[in-house]
């Protein structure tokens, strides 16, 4: 029981980070909510009995590792999406899906949030989101979740030099 | 302004609009949360129950098996027996088998009182 306690905690104080990370990384609320949700699901049902001290490391390689699986995926889908478009022959269809395309999938783009949310938030959220994906994460994990240049090494799967390169 | 203080800079803006989340956003990471701890919870009940359940398990098996344990120890007991007084009575079959063997001429004698013979014997063993 201490354990789901401690879980509880860190998943509390980290939940909001994280999802931020992954709105970044897919620039789409609805995916980056689920992402953060299948990643604190295999926290809790691989990890939860493990030390608290590596909850950290742990989320932060499922984060990452979550994030490249909806890339995947979503690499996957458009192959088949396009295949199956090259083979269609409705019109309707296609304006359909064109319109869904131009409706923004993330509502912090609209000029109501930059507006509360203040300029510099939105300079900066642009600034990150432009950066090339290593970069980002290496910035984040070092800076946001304090981790060092070894940590971010290992949640990255990259060496501690390419780390210092990237940050 | 060296690095470091520029990217905390940065980090504390990224941290102020963790305050401006919208409220649904909140609520789904509060519930996504919930779902885990919840599911945490539960394997460390089915975890717990495993540990304590596979020697209560092994102790009732045990007690309803009693007597068919009781039953196989004998059954080993006398297959024990039985394979050492065959392996005896071998032994007394290969002695009734050398004994008729001399008696009927088969063996010569000679090759048990033939001094060199058995020291031959003794000296090849050692090989």
């Amino acid at each position: 029981m201490a354990n789901t306690n401690d879980l509880e905690r860190f998943l509390k104080e980290v939940e909001r980070r994280a999802y931020r990370q992954a709105v970044f990384a897919v620039r789409d609320e609805q995916a980056a909510l689920d992402i953060v949700q299948d990643s604190m699901m295999k926290l809790a049902e691989k990890y939860a009995a493990n030390p608290p001290s590596e909850y950290p490391m742990l989320f932060q390689r499922i984060l990452q590792n979550t994030i490249r699986d909806h890339f995947r995926r979503t690499k996957v889908r458009n192959f088949w999406v396009t295949a199956t478009s090259f083979f269609a022959s409705g019109d309707e269809q296609d304006d359909e899906e064109a319109l869904e395309h131009v409706q923004p999938t993330d509502e912090k783009d609209s000029p109501i949030n930059i507006l509360i949310t203040g300029k510099n938030i939105a300079l900066i959220e642009s600034a990150l989101e432009k950066l090339p994906t290593r970069q980002r994460e290496a910035f984040l994990l070092r800076y946001w979740e304090d981790m060092d240049t070894a940590e971010t090494a290992a949640v990255m799967g990259f060496s501690e030099g390419s780390v210092k390169t990237h940050c | 302004m060296n690095k470091d203080d520029y990217a905390k800079q940065v980090i504390a803006v990224l941290n102020s609009s963790l305050d401006t989340l919208r409220p649904e956003v909140t609520q789904k990471l509060q519930s996504a949360r919930e779902q885990a701890c919840a599911m945490a919870g539960q394997h460390s009940v089915i975890h717990h129950h495993n540990k304590s359940g596979h020697s209560l398990a092994l102790n009732d098996w045990m007690r309803q098996h009693r007597s068919g344990l009781v039953g196989m120890l004998l059954v080993m007991l006398l297959l024990a027996m039985v394979a050492v007084w065959n392996n005896s009575s071998s032994n007394d079959d290969e002695a009734t088998d050398i004994d008729t063997a001399l008696l009927t001429g088969d063996l010569p004698v000679n090759a048990y009182l033939d001094g060199h013979m058995s020291k031959w014997v003794n000296n090849s063993s050692d090989y």
